[in-house]
């Protein structure tokens, strides 16, 4: 039963993505944000992770976020919907990857 | 007594100057207050800032109050709302403030005030004959002979009057400036900026916009190289090593071209040598950086502006338009900005040889509230005097 239910959440939320574009389009500038601005938070500005993650929007407080294990830089993703990664080069800072 | 000054006028000047002012200035039209120069024996901060006491007007007691007032913590994490704040009179740092965790090198967010320092940038490749601020707006995606955009100057980029409606603002994420610089545009900013179509006649329609920024900070990189180590060596070149700013870091999109209306970072000490340079009219230490009368476009309004608070990239604090909030309430009507989310500030203050950083965060952010906290900080400060009527002392 419980199994049953965690299928139904999960066809729920990839249908809301798939069904609303809008949504999609609000996740991934949600993930664009937070991988973008937590990349520079921490690396421009030389900050801890920890300290860069109450700065994020409310808004988007269900956003998974955490630092590349290869090169500097931060991925952010919302499972099933959307996945963004921004990455540090000095002197240029933080790009934002499609 | 006349204050220390690099430039003294005969006294018959002055008086021609100030029947200039009364008699022939338009109807209605305040005359800029002069840009204060460099004071005598003050160095420039090139190599570090000098540091100063607050001047003996100045009520120290009123000082921290004011401090306390802007370092309250009304968002998340346990932060002060203000990161830094710091504020040069007359050439010197005479408050410089941290919350826990920050100091004089961490970098801070410009927000909005990367438009104000693209603005800069353009500045400079107009005294270099690069650009021309009537010419139209080197963009290829308007260079068909019969696109009505191909009739856009930087003068109209540089107002935010160019009739497009892609104002920023909104409610959400799914904003215009949202999916400019963190969704479906992010990666080619200036197409995504440039493939709006034009609503109204140039010249007669204002919209706030990042997409009007991030077209010039295209022409920027277009006009330095192209190429983004090239544009950052030019940058380096021309404004930060003479200025001695050497945290700035200015980034880009995927194709490497400036993201122009936000996305800067610097110090709170090299947010202020960009001020002082503004408020130095566009010299520093002899050199010209910016044009001759590039700083008075920069705070005099931009037509048709909906809320007369808007210069050239800078917001100014003129009596607002019905309906609209005087950006620093308390502080004078000469004071111009930098001004970002968040309530990042770099405001001058002409008539008080003042510089002042606000840098922090404030999500939910009340701006006439920190309008007022920094206003009750300017007005601890004296006037230069003469400075109210235009003209030099």
């Amino acid at each position: 039963m419980k199994r049953l239910g965690l299928f139904a959440l999960l066809a729920a939320v990839l249908a809301a993505g798939l069904l609303l574009p809008d949504f999609q389009r609000q996740v991934s500038i949600g993930t664009g944000f937070v991988a973008k601005q937590m990349c520079s938070c921490m690396f421009v500005g030389g900050r801890s992770f920890e300290s860069c993650l109450p700065d994020m929007l409310p808004m988007m407080d269900d956003i998974e976020a955490q630092v590349l294990s290869v090169g500097e830089g931060v991925r952010a993703w919302v499972p099933l919907l959307a996945e963004r990664v921004a990455r540090h080069q000095a002197p240029h800072g933080c790009t934002l990857e499609p | 007594m006349l204050p220390d000054r690099d430039i003294h006028i005969p006294q018959v000047l002055r008086m021609l100057l100030l029947v200039w002012i009364l008699w022939l200035a338009p109807a209605g039209a305040q005359p800029l207050v002069p840009l204060p120069a460099q004071p005598n024996g003050v160095p420039w901060p090139s190599t570090a800032w000098p540091e100063g006491p607050l001047p003996h007007e100045h009520d120290p007691a009123a000082l921290e109050a004011a401090l306390d007032d802007l370092f309250v913590t009304t968002g998340r994490g346990g932060l002060p709302d203000t990161r830094a704040l710091l504020v040069v009179h007359r050439g010197r740092v005479v408050v410089e403030r941290y919350a826990p965790g920050f100091d004089r090198e961490s970098r801070f967010h410009s927000w909005s005030m990367g438009k104000s320092v693209t603005q800069a940038m353009v500045g400079i490749l107009v005294r270099e004959g690069a650009l021309a601020v009537d010419e139209p707006a080197p963009l290829p995606a308007w260079a068909e002979p019969d696109d009505p955009r191909g009739g856009l100057t930087l003068r109209h980029l540089l107002h935010m009057n160019t009739g497009f409606d892609n104002a920023d603002g909104g409610d959400g994420a799914d904003t215009f400036v949202g999916r400019l610089l963190f969704g479906e545009g992010s990666a080619d900013m200036a197409t995504a900026a440039a493939g709006v179509p034009l609503a109204h006649d140039p010249g007669t329609h204002w919209a706030y916009s990042t997409g009007t920024s991030a077209l010039l900070g295209a022409i920027v990189s277009r006009s330095t190289g192209a190429e983004r180590d090239a544009t950052r060596d030019w940058l380096e070149k021309e404004l930060l090593d003479p200025l001695g700013i050497q945290s700035l870091v200015a980034e880009t999109d995927l194709t490497g071209q400036l993201v122009g209306g936000s996305h800067v970072w610097a110090t709170a000490r090299d947010w202020a040598r960009l001020g002082l340079l503004y408020l130095r009219d566009g010299l520093w230490e002899g050199r010209r950086i910016l044009p001759a009368g590039w700083v008075d476009f920069t705070r005099t309004r931009a037509p048709a502006s909906n809320n007369g608070t808007y210069g050239a990239h800078f917001w100014i604090n003129e009596t607002p338009e019905e309906k609209q909030f005087k950006p620093v309430p308390g502080a004078p009507s000469s004071v111009f900005q930098m001004s970002g989310n968040g309530g990042q500030y770099v405001l001058l203050v002409p008539g008080r040889d003042l510089v002042v950083v606000r840098l922090g965060e404030m999500h939910a952010l009340d701006w006439p509230s920190l309008g007022k906290k920094i206003g009750a900080l300017v007005s601890g400060f004296p006037e230069i005097a003469g400075s109210a009527r235009g003209v030099l002392p």
